[in-house]
C-alpha cells in the first residue's frame, strides 16, 4: 500500500471487466464514481485501475491490493499478485473457479451473494404464480394454436419448497410467504429462516419434494448438488407440481426433466439456467412441452445490479480499512 | 300465518363446463353457511333450457347464466329476482327485455382472490419481458432481456372495478404507483388517483403497464385503438382482460410487431364464439390466456353460492339485494 498525502493508506483496486457479460454487468468509471459519491468516506482511500478482457490485467495486478472481477487467470494470482489481499467475484455461483486451491495464502475471496435478492424476490413471486396458474402449459397450447381453458387453484393454497435457502433462496421464500403460501426449505445445518415454516438439512430432500406444489432450486453448484434432481427425485414430487431452477443447469438431469414434463408428472417448469449456456439452438429443451425458458436473466436487475454490487464492495472496503471481517466470504472448501 | 316457500329455479348451462354447474349437493353445503334460510325456499333444476318454460312459470327467482331473456316477461309472471353466476353481463345487453319489477344481480367479487393473483402474474410477466422470452423460445433464440425491479413503476387500471381493484392492491404491495379510470367513483383505497373515463388519453402516457378491464358497453366498444396505443410509453406493456371489441386487435398486433409495446397478456374468450385474427397466435410478444385464470373453480363457485345465499336472505327479510346491475349503465 502506498502512503497518501494525509498519511493514511491508499488501497489499489483493480476492476477486471469481461465484455462478454454485456453492459448490465460493466463496472465502468461512471458507476465507480457514483459509488464513491455514495461512500465518500471510503472514496478518499482507494485508487481504481481498469482492465477489460484482461488487456491490462498483467500490468495492473502486480501492485493491486484488491481484485474485482469474474473471469481472469486465477491460477496466476499467487505468482503475479504479491500484494493481493482480497478477491471479489461479481456473481454468486462461483463454480467456474472451483476448486479454490489457487487462492493465495492470506487472500480472502468474496462473492455477490445478496446482490440479487431484490430482483430474485420479484422473480420468485412471478415463477410461483406462473406455476400455480399453469402458465407453462398455456404458453405451450398457444404454440400449438390450441384454445383450452386451464383452471387452477389459488396460490395461497399451495406449498413452496426451496432447495437451498441462502440469499437467493431466502428471497424466494420471502416472496412465497408474502403470497400466502406455506414454505418449506432445505439448507445445510437446517438453521431456521423467518420465511420458512419448516426447514430440513439435506436429508429432508425427499420429504420436501413430496409435500411441495412448487419446487425452487436455489443451491450453489458443488460436487454434492450436481445432478441432485434426477428421475427418482422428480418421481418423488407430487403429480402436477412444478419446478423452477434459478440455481445452475447441472443441478437437474435435463432428460429426466423433459420426460416428467412430457408425461404430465410435472405440470410445468420455469428454467433460468442451463448446461451449457447459452442453450444451443438445437437443444430439445426449446420445444419441450409445459416449459418456460428465461435465458439466465431472472435475477440481475438491469439498472441496479452493478450499483448494488459496488455497495457491497465499498462496504467491504470500509471493513478492510477498519481491519474488520469482510461480508459474503466464500469458503474455499465448500465452494460457495 | 305461514309464508309460502320462495321458489328458485336453478338453470345450468353445460357449455360453460361441469366445473361451474350448480348442483343440489353444492346448494346444501353452502346453505350450511347460511342457516337462516333453511326451510324457507325450494329449488328446481334445469339445464340448457330444457323445460325452462314450465320451471320458470312458478319461480320467484332465477339462478343461472344463460336463458331465453326475450321471453322472460311473458313466461315468468312471478319472477322478481335474477341472480347471475358470473360478473360480466354483456350477453344480456341491452337490458330492454328486463321488466322493471325484476331485480338483476351479478356475481361481482366472486373471482377474488384468484383474479388478483392472476393479474399480479400478468403484471410481473410484462415487467420481466416474459412475452418476449416466450416468443424467443418459440424461435430457439437465446436472447437475455434484463429487467429492472417493479417498484416505482406505474400501473394504469382502465376501469377500476373488482378485478382492477384486486390487481391494484397487489401492485401496491410491490411498490407500484396505481392510477385508474372509473365511471362510478372519484377515489378508491386501492389507487393513488382515480380519474373519469374521459381522461384516459392523458393517463396512457404515464403508465408502464396498462390493464384494460372495463365491461363491454356501448361506451367502451373500441375504447383502445391505434390512437390510444400510440399514446402509451415506448416499451410499455398491456393486459387485456376485457371482452372482445374493446381493444382493437389489428392495432395491437401492429404495435407489438413494431415493438412499440414490449408485450401483451391477452385474455382470449372462446374462439368458437368469435373469429380470432390468426396472426394473434404467433404475434411477437403476445401471450394469449384461455379465459380461465380468473377462476379457481372450487373457490369461485363457493363465492357465487355465498352471494346467492346472502341475496336469498336479503329477499326473505325484505332487504335490498347486493350486486345489483345498473340497468342504465349495463354493469
Amino acid at each position: 500500500m502506498a502512503d497518501a498525502a494525509n498519511g493514511r493508506p491508499t488501497i489499489k483496486v483493480l476492476v477486471e471487466n469481461d465484455s462478454n457479460l454485456g453492459p448490465v454487468f460493466a463496472i465502468d468509471p461512471e458507476r465507480i464514481a457514483a459509488a464513491k459519491a455514495r461512500h465518500s468516506d471510503v472514496a478518499a482511500h482507494i485508487s481504481v485501475a481498469y482492465s477489460k478482457d484482461c488487456d491490462r490485467f498483467a500490468d495492473e495486478i502486480a501492485d493491486a491490493d484488491v481484485l474485482i472481477g469474474w473471469v481472469f487467470p486465477h491460477a496466476e494470482l499467487p505468482r503475479r499478485a504479491p500484494r493481493l489481499r482480497w478477491v471479489h467475484l461479481t456473481g454468486a455461483g462461483v463454480e467456474h473457479l472451483a476448486p479454490f486451491d489457487w487462492v493465495p495464502q492470506g487472500v480472502v475471496v468474496t462473492n455477490n451473494r445478496g446482490v440479487h435478492a431484490p430482483k430474485t424476490r420479484e422473480f420468485g413471486a412471478l415463477a410461483a404464480l406462473m406455476i400455480a396458474n399453469r402458465m407453462p402449459q398455456i404458453a405451450h397450447q398457444q404454440r400449438n394454436q390450441e384454445w383450452v381453458p386451464v383452471y387452477s387453484g389459488t396460490v395461497e393454497d399451495l406449498t413452496a419448497g426451496i432447495v437451498g435457502v441462502g440469499q437467493m433462496g431466502g428471497a424466494v421464500a420471502s416472496a412465497c410467504k408474502d403470497l400466502g403460501m406455506r414454505v418449506l426449505g432445505i439448507r445445510r445445518g437446517a438453521a431456521p429462516h423467518d420465511s420458512v415454516d419448516r426447514m430440513w438439512g439435506m436429508d429432508g430432500l425427499d420429504a420436501l419434494l413430496g409435500e411441495s406444489d412448487v419446487v425452487f432450486l436455489c443451491t450453489p453448484l458443488t460436487p454434492q448438488t450436481r445432478g441432485l434432481i434426477g428421475a427418482r427425485q422428480l418421481a418423488r414430487m407430487k403429480r402436477g407440481a412444478g419446478l423452477v431452477n434459478i440455481a445452475r443447469g447441472a443441478v437437474v438431469d435435463t432428460e429426466a426433466l423433459r420426460a416428467a414434463l412430457t408425461s404430465g408428472q410435472l405440470s410445468g417448469a420455469v428454467l433460468d439456467v442451463f448446461d451449457p449456456e447459452p442453450l444451443p439452438e438445437d437443444s430439445p429443451l426449446w420445444d419441450t412441452p409445459n416449459l418456460i425458458i428465461t435465458p439466465h436473466c431472472s435475477s440481475d436487475d438491469a439498472e441496479a445490479y452493478v450499483p448494488r454490487t459496488l455497495d457491497l464492495v465499498f462496504e467491504n472496503l470500509r471493513r478492510l480499512l477498519a481491519g474488520k471481517d469482510l461480508l459474503a466470504v466464500v469458503d474455499p472448501r465448500l465452494g460457495y | 300465518m305461514k309464508q309460502s316457500l320462495l321458489r328458485v329455479h336453478v338453470e345450468n348451462d353445460s357449455a360453460i363446463g361441469p366445473l361451474f354447474a350448480v348442483t343440489a349437493d353444492m346448494l346444501a353445503a353452502a346453505e350450511e353457511r347460511h342457516p337462516s334460510v333453511k326451510g324457507r325456499w325450494t329449488p328446481t333444476f334445469g339445464s340448457d333450457c330444457a323445460g325452462f318454460e314450465q320451471n320458470i312459470a312458478e319461480a320467484d327467482a332465477l339462478f343461472g347464466w344463460r336463458f331465453p331473456k326475450e321471453r322472460i316477461a311473458a313466461i315468468a309472471p312471478k319472477l322478481s329476482w335474477i341472480q347471475l353466476t358470473g360478473a360480466g353481463v354483456d350477453h344480456l345487453l341491452p337490458l330492454y327485455w328486463l321488466p322493471p319489477h325484476i331485480d338483476l344481480a351479478n356475481a361481482k367479487g366472486a373471482h377474488k382472490p384468484k383474479i388478483g393473483e392472476a393479474l399480479l402474474m400478468a403484471i410481473l410477466m410484462l415487467n420481466n419481458y416474459i412475452p418476449a422470452l416466450v416468443h424467443h423460445q418459440r424461435r430457439h433464440e437465446w436472447h437475455q432481456l434484463f429487467a429492472t425491479g417493479i417498484a416505482g413503476k406505474t400501473l394504469l387500471v382502465v376501469g377500476l372495478g373488482e378485478a382492477g381493484g384486486a390487481a391494484a392492491r397487489m401492485a401496491k404491495r410491490f411498490g407500484m404507483t396505481v392510477i385508474a379510470t372509473a365511471r362510478r367513483k372519484t377515489a378508491d383505497p386501492t389507487a393513488d388517483a382515480v380519474y373519469p373515463p374521459a381522461r384516459l388519453r392523458d393517463l396512457l402516457p404515464q403508465a408502464d403497464i396498462v390493464l384494460v378491464t372495463v365491461p363491454l358497453t356501448h361506451e367502451t366498444r373500441g375504447l383502445i385503438g391505434a390512437r390510444e396505443i400510440s399514446l402509451m410509453k415506448q416499451g410499455a406493456g398491456l393486459i387485456n382482460l376485457a371482452r372482445h371489441g374493446i381493444v382493437d386487435d389489428a392495432a395491437l398486433v401492429a404495435a407489438l410487431e413494431a415493438q412499440r409495446l414490449s408485450g401483451c397478456v391477452y385474455d382470449l374468450e372462446s374462439p368458437d364464439d368469435r373469429p380470432v385474427d390468426p396472426r394473434m397466435w404467433t404475434c411477437r410478444n403476445l401471450i394469449l390466456l384461455p379465459h380461465s385464470l380468473s377462476n379457481d373453480p372450487a373457490r369461485f363457485m363457493a363465492n357465487v353460492l355465498d352471494i346467492f345465499f346472502r341475496n336469498l336472505e336479503n329477499r326473505l327479510e325484505g332487504r335490498p339485494l347486493e350486486n345489483l346491475v345498473n340497468s342504465g349503465l349495463g354493469y
